[in-house]
């Protein structure tokens, strides 16, 4: 065939299957690897308050790199919830109509199967959560918690004192994130609500590691998808224990304030 | 009838150099104003309408399958012959004629098969060029099997699906051109009559077959590969859709129809299991490499082969053919198979069929070995039948696989219709009485890449060819004529069902026109075959309409013409007194049971003429002169 | 002896592609134990015929699992439910007497439905038609063994080869997705040296048809290659998936 046939580059990237594919499993790796940083940077809970509240005030020290990756994150996220959006649509209209009789499948499973419906359940979870303890907006008295450095003793103290904060300058005060986190999870509902969509959460990447590892082309033959499928299975176990370990241990009374 | 064969003077080895230089061409600028109708897919078909559409020509192809890469070459398993001797076992293009000759028991023309041979060699360069995975040896060069009827191994192959892969490169080539618009294709779509004006094929009539419209197109040639007609015995390897009509049609409008009591039969088939069976499954011929075949020595033995003793055994073709044994010709073997079995001999339900015994390997080559060569053959035999080949011997029994007999062509591939060529199985080919295993695939594609596209030209280049379009009157009869026809069958509503008068003329087929034959057997199929077919238009249920897709109404038509088909079969069988090959006649045999041709007598070409309905076909003899080829008996003991 | 069985069989039935379709029941009575299951369906046709009934339209023709034109979903799995095994190779001594069986067409936009259980794949024809070949004419003259071509990578362009373009892959997907099979046939081309000079081109455009035919998009469920007759792997699609993005990425 001729060279004029030959569609051009980004506009057959953008408009293919494939693409959106790729799109899809791109901003994944890029999702996924932030669950994990962002795992492990709240497992400083079990060491205390000071470790969990300096750790904050070093990410909120680094404005350049907590907006940066937060922007990166923001786009990837949209990204990942348009693929999925269009990628569903184009399934949907594959078969307008179904079968009569329920399938019988073989090897797949409900995670992969009802992707969309765990992804917008996460998605809720992630307005939800941000709204809670980055914004603040729901828990107000939670969020509203801080330290001062006692300059004597070099110590961080909690103080509640919101006019005396208001007149400190910024480096002698900081966010107390332990407390906040503490007394979020303390309250048994919300902690079953981070519960339950963690749950979710872990159906969700069961199948989205494996599956971004697939459509990346990652593996070569039967032996290396079987390995692809465990690695994934195991990443969102680590994701999601870690995670889980958090308001379980709350309600343990295992990190208290 | 004209059966001037138009084969090149001189010496045979530069018959086809000769005759390429001296046709015609038709120049590169003109190609684009010819119209090529080529009905069929398969190997033939699909390669030669990619090859004249790459030429320029147009081309219209029609294939009544669903997609043009279902046509039956699909099933081709074991290989294709070519004359490379890449293996440097002595192979040669004069030794590949050599073999084909006289593996047709010398019933084939001479030119033709050597033209095969030369360009046997030019295939397989095209094919690899196509991206066919053909099996290759550790240092990346191809990989050779030997195969029945010749001392050298020059078959290649891919696994066992050679002519699926064969297929599936002409197919992509066919594709290629219908991407750019050089071909015109039209799937599920059959053809029901050939349009001849002034003499000469211009046209065809089809049925849409989603549709049901019928309409007539024209052009400047018309091809047919449209393959064989093994399904006359209703029960054959071939598939389902498989037919003669195309042949027969094209038959009726004047093309001489060569040998067609030529047919093949298989050696080693899955028997029939039952009064439901629709078609009959082939096992590769290379499991007579290492299986052994034997019957009890006593009649109704009804024990387990397991409990029959080794002494009461009889392994018929180790005791009949020593030196060959249980690797004698497909012919040999059938007969000796029919023969076991008529003493009242054969195994299983049926009765007929015998053993196919892999113990003895077994327990010399271990599971594994057997299991290395053989594994996909024993599980498809496995899921067919239910039983286990490594525990219990294979039953089978021989089957109707191939149709040496078609429409007579002559060294152009011309049949005796100007304009209308035939390639493939569906022409009286190049092989005699009896093909030889993986020449089919090499001939169909020689037909299809190789040929076609020279001799075609020649013929368009001296034709004078008025224009016409399909208001011509006579593309307007034909039309009537086929959409007559269909408009009977469907009203005749009758109590029984197609595939029933199918299955009736297939068994007269099978006891009378099979493995053996006798001028009294032919005499009774000839009364039988006529009263069926009387019945038939009076009492067959055709269910549906014209107007939507009827699987029914397309086997009722094909069945239709099988039935007059069959008769000219048993006409042939009757004439050739002799037996030759695939062709048996119990009268011609020797005192060992060998077939006994008749050289004096039968060395020609039987082609059958129509001369209307209700009236005797008329027999024309192209006679076959061997120079290059001692006439020799074929010896297997 | 054989066994007989009676069977009750729901099958789709739908007139012609614009009339709506619908199951219907039909008890069958002795049914043999070695019939194939396309033999079971002409014995019911049979009985249909002479009860005045419209039979079962469904496609088939080498009944020996090989032409890819056997197209039907029983219960629940396409061909069935033995692996590796198209409709018309699966025998009725898998099922037993009083087994009720579900039998409905492929469904997918791009395979619309003709009539009863009979899809037009015309769109696996235009995928192959966009690309999925190597451009020679006829008449090559280089000698067949002029570039070897090692084992390990014939083997690999068979086993992608081997694909009957049966269309059960897109029955399996839940998203009707094409990807197994022109994966399939990219992974044959690609593994070959003959495939090279349009790698590139080939991927793009042959995906692009795909889409333009209207089949769903694969989300690894794996299913197609668990569904394939002839057990082609997964693998195809994640070829495809590399092949699609180094295409991205590179120049012919």
């Amino acid at each position: 065939m001729t060279d004029a046939k030959r569609p051009g580059r980004l506009s057959t990237l953008a408009r293919s299957s494939i693409g959106a594919k790729i799109v899809m499993a791109t901003t994944g790796v890029i999702l996924v690897g932030f669950l994990v940083v962002h795992m492990l940077g709240n497992l400083q809970i079990y060491l205390g308050p000071d470790t969990m509240n300096h750790y904050a005030q070093t990410l909120k020290g680094t404005p350049a790199l907590l907006w940066g990756v937060r922007a990166v994150l923001l786009v990837s996220l949209v990204l990942h919830v348009l693929a999925a959006v269009r990628l569903k649509g184009l399934n949907n209209a594959a078969r307008p109509q179904a079968y009569a009789v329920p399938r019988r499948y073989r090897v797949t499973s409900s995670a992969a199967r009802f992707m969309l419906l765990s992804g917008l359940v996460v998605l809720a979870f992630i307005v939800y959560h941000l709204l809670h303890f980055t914004v603040g907006a729901t828990n107000p008295a939670d969020f509203n918690l801080h330290e001062v450095l006692d300059v004597a003793t070099q110590t961080w103290v909690r103080n509640d004192n919101e006019q005396l904060i208001a007149k400190l300058p910024p480096e002698l005060v900081r966010h107390d994130v332990y407390s906040m986190f503490v007394r979020g999870f303390q309250n048994p509902l919300i902690a079953g609500t981070y519960i339950v969509a963690q749950l979710l959460l872990a159906m969700h990447l069961s199948h989205a590691v494996a599956s971004m590892l697939h459509t990346l082309g990652l593996s070569k033959g039967t032996a290396e998808r079987e390995r692809n499928i465990n690695i994934g299975r195991a990443v969102a176990a680590v994701i999601v224990l870690g995670n889980l370990s958090f308001p379980i241990a709350v309600q343990a009374g295992l990190v208290h304030l | 009838m004209d059966l001037n064969a138009k084969i090149p003077d001189g010496p045979i080895e530069g018959k086809w150099d000769r005759h390429r230089f001296e046709m015609k061409l038709v120049n590169p600028a003109n190609k684009r104003k010819y119209n090529i109708l080529v009905v069929g897919t398969g190997l033939a078909g699909a390669s030669a309408a990619a090859s004249l559409a790459e030429l320029g020509y147009n081309v219209d192809c029609f294939c009544f399958q669903d997609s043009p890469r279902r046509a039956h070459s699909i099933a081709a398993q074991g290989g294709i012959n070519a004359a490379k001797n890449y293996q440097n076992d002595g192979d040669s293009i004069y030794r590949l004629f050599y073999d084909t000759v006289k593996g047709g028991d010398f019933r084939a023309r001479e030119a033709n098969v050597y033209r095969l041979a030369q360009i046997s060699v030019n295939i397989i360069d095209q094919c690899v060029a196509q991206g066919v995975p053909f099996a290759r040896e550790y240092g990346g060069l191809l990989s050779n099997r030997s195969f029945g009827g010749a001392q050298v191994s020059r078959t290649f192959y891919a696994r066992g699906q050679t002519g699926q892969q064969l297929l599936l490169g002409a197919y992509q080539a066919l594709e290629r051109q219908i991407g750019l618009g050089k071909v015109k294709m039209y799937a599920r779509h059959e053809m029901l009559d050939l349009v001849v004006i002034d003499g000469v094929a211009r046209g065809i009539i089809t049925r849409n077959l989603v549709t049901g419209e019928t309409r007539g197109w024209v052009g400047d040639a018309v091809v047919l590969a449209t393959g064989g007609y093994g399904n006359v015995f209703y029960l054959s390897t071939n598939a389902k859709g498989s037919n003669v009509t195309a042949s027969y049609r094209a038959h009726k409008r004047g093309a001489g129809f060569a040998n067609p009591c030529f047919t093949q039969i298989h050696p080693t088939c899955i028997p029939v299991s039952g009064d439901y069976q629709s078609k009959l499954t082939l096992m590769s011929e290379s499991l007579r490499n290492d299986g052994r075949v034997w019957v009890p020595k006593q009649k109704g033995d009804v024990r387990r082969p397991e409990q029959i003793p080794e002494d009461e055994r009889d392994y018929y073709l180790e005791r009949r053919y020593p030196s060959f044994g249980n690797l004698v010709p497909r012919d040999v073997a059938s007969r000796a198979a029919k023969a076991v079995c008529d003493e009242g001999r054969g195994v299983g339900p049926s009765k007929m069929a015998v053993f196919l015994d892999f113990g003895d390997a077994v327990r010399r080559l271990g599971q594994n070995v057997v299991a290395d060569r053989y594994g996909n053959l024993f599980e498809m035999y496995e899921r067919i039948t239910g039983e286990d080949p490594y525990k219990t011997p294979m039953r089978i029994f021989p089957a109707v696989h191939y149709t040496m007999g078609g429409l007579w062509v002559d060294y152009n591939l011309m049949s005796t219709i100007p304009g209308l060529h035939v390639l493939g199985e569906a022409n009286f080919s190049d092989h005699g009485a009896n093909r030889l295993g993986a020449s089919a695939l090499m001939q169909g594609l020689a037909d299809g890449y190789f040929i076609i596209p020279y001799t075609i030209g020649n013929y368009l280049a001296q034709a004078k060819l008025p224009k016409i379009t399909v208001d011509h009157p006579e593309v307007q009869r034909s039309l009537a004529g086929v959409r007559a026809q269909t408009s009977r069958l469907l009203g005749i509503k009758g109590r029984t069902t197609v595939d029933e008068f199918h299955r009736e003329l297939g068994l007269v087929m099978w006891d009378y026109c099979g493995m053996g034959r006798t001028a009294e057997g032919l005499k009774v199929a000839l009364q039988k075959i006529p009263e069926i077919r009387a019945r038939f238009w009076s009492d067959v249920a055709v269910p549906g309409a014209n107007e939507e897709l009827n699987p029914w109404l397309e086997k009722a038509g094909r069945v239709a013409d099988f039935l007059e088909f069959g008769e000219l079969m048993c006409l042939d069988a009757l004439e050739r007194n002799e037996s030759c090959g695939g062709h048996f006649r119990e009268e011609f045999q020797t005192p060992d049971g060998e077939a006994l041709r008749d050289d004096a007598n039968y060395s020609y070409a039987a082609v059958w003429e129509y001369t209307g309905e209700g009236s005797a076909p008329r027999l024309n003899k192209e006679p076959l002169e061997f120079k290059n080829v001692k006439l020799a008996t074929r010896s297997y003991a | 002896m054989s066994k007989t069985m009676t069977l009750t069989l729901q099958i789709w039935r739908q007139r012609s592609a614009d009339t709506p379709g619908s199951m219907q029941t039909y008890k069958l009575e002795g049914v043999n134990e070695h019939m194939s299951f396309l033999e079971m369906l002409d014995v019911l046709n049979a009985k249909l015929t002479k009860d005045g009934q419209d039979p079962v339209a469904f496609d088939h023709d080498c009944r020996e699992g090989i032409c890819g034109s056997c197209s039907m979903v029983i219960d629940g799995r396409p061909h069935g439910p033995r692996k590796g095994t198209t409709a018309c190779q699966l025998h009725m001594r898998t099922y037993k007497d009083g087994d009720t069986i579900t039998i409905e067409p492929w469904r997918a936009k791009a395979f619309p439905v003709i009539k009863d259980l009979v899809v037009d794949r015309g769109s696996f024809d235009r995928i192959v038609a966009s690309g999925g070949f190597v451009s020679v004419n006829t008449g090559v003259t280089v000698d067949a063994n002029a570039t070897p071509i090692g084992k390990k990578n014939a083997d690999e362009a068979m086993d992608y080869a081997a694909c009957i373009g049966c269309g059960a892959c897109v029955a399996a997907c839940p998203n009707a997705s094409a990807m197994l099979f022109t994966g399939a046939k990219v992974g044959h081309l690609v593994k070959l040296p003959q495939g090279q000079v349009e790698r590139r081109g080939r991927v793009l455009r042959m995906v692009e048809q795909m889409d333009r035919e209207g089949f769903g998009a694969c989300t690894n469920h794996r299913e197609c290659s668990e569904a394939c007759p002839k057990e082609i792997s997964f693998d195809a699609i994640e070829l495809l998936n590399r092949e699609y993005m180094r295409a991205q990425v590179t120049n012919d």
